[in-house]
């Protein structure tokens, strides 16, 4: 058994694109598992992510969506109130997404997320001035 | 004769990104209703909801009945409102319990089984095709569109 699972729900083809360029810096990864909003209805792809989750029967389960507030970010939220093992993490990119795949193994779980939003947020700045 | 909305819209993913970033800022909407009886009845679903619009957007979630209520007494000349609904039986129950729209927008009706493929957006299956037929015979006008700026296409050239 894993301890974590990571999925990465997106809009189009982000989520695949986001992770295999990431690991083309971090190496590939285990335990990934990547869900687009392109055809699916909802319910199919909640469905989808469920059995991907139980199959997983990873300890936690962290999800990276894009937009806040949008389709992918909803069925998290939806999901988290069914599995308390979610941690859900909106406005993924890949500064993100290589703190946490290096860390993965090194940070308990609370310092990988806090980590994780934090280099996120850090990686986003304006070179030199406007 | 109905006042009409700013858009009324089928979409099975009700309050999202195309709709608050696509549609909402182009047509400069006031307000928005999401029409469903399950997240009417639904508080944290609703909430949820809410949560992504922002604060100049008022926004209402009703079931069908109160959404009728407010097309047919509430609106306005030129109303700023966006209406969304997730199928196209939900636009008949408005339409029965009294509000028939001129035009309907579909933005978006995903994959489920059984559903066959029209649009990369657009997936039916045979008694919603039916819904969408009875719907043009009361005259409305029905245009697949899922985002301002794409390509706008007759539901009528498609089924």
């Amino acid at each position: 058994m894993s301890l974590y699972a990571t999925i990465i729900l997106t809009h189009g083809d982000l989520g695949r694109s986001l992770v295999k360029t990431t690991e083309d810096i971090v190496g590939e990864q285990k335990n990934v598992f990547i869900f687009s909003n392109k055809k699916d209805s909802l319910s199919v792809l909640t469905k989808k992510i469920m059995t991907c989750i139980g199959k997983s029967s990873a300890e936690k389960i962290i999800l990276f969506t894009d937009l806040k507030g949008g389709s992918c970010w909803h069925i998290g939220a939806m999901l988290k109130t069914q599995n308390d093992n979610i941690t859900i993490i909106s406005g993924v990119n890949m500064p993100m997404l290589v703190t946490y795949f290096s860390n993965i193994y090194e940070l308990n779980f609370d310092e990988l997320i806090r980590k994780t939003v934090h280099d996120g947020c850090r990686g986003i700045e304006i070179a030199g001035e406007i | 004769m109905n006042l009409d909305v700013q858009l009324f819209r089928i979409d099975d993913r009700l309050i999202h990104g195309q709709v608050m970033i696509g549609w909402a800022k182009y047509l400069k909407s006031e307000r928005i209703i999401l029409c469903d009886n399950e997240v009417y009845k639904n508080k944290w679903e609703a909430e949820l909801y809410l949560s992504c619009v922002p604060k100049e957007i008022e926004t209402f979630v009703f079931g069908t009945k109160q959404t009728t209520e407010y097309l047919l007494n509430k609106l306005l000349p030129n109303d700023k409102t966006i209406v969304l609904v997730k199928a196209p039986n939900v636009v008949i129950e408005i339409i029965d319990a009294g509000y028939l729209p001129r035009n309907i927008n579909i933005g978006g009706i995903h994959y489920i089984e059984k559903r066959k493929k029209y649009l990369p957006y657009l997936f039916l299956n045979d008694s919603e095709v039916k819904e969408i037929n009875y719907l043009l015979e009361k005259n409305i006008s029905i245009y697949c569109q899922d985002l301002p700026t794409s390509k706008l296409y007759y539901i009528k050239d498609l089924i």
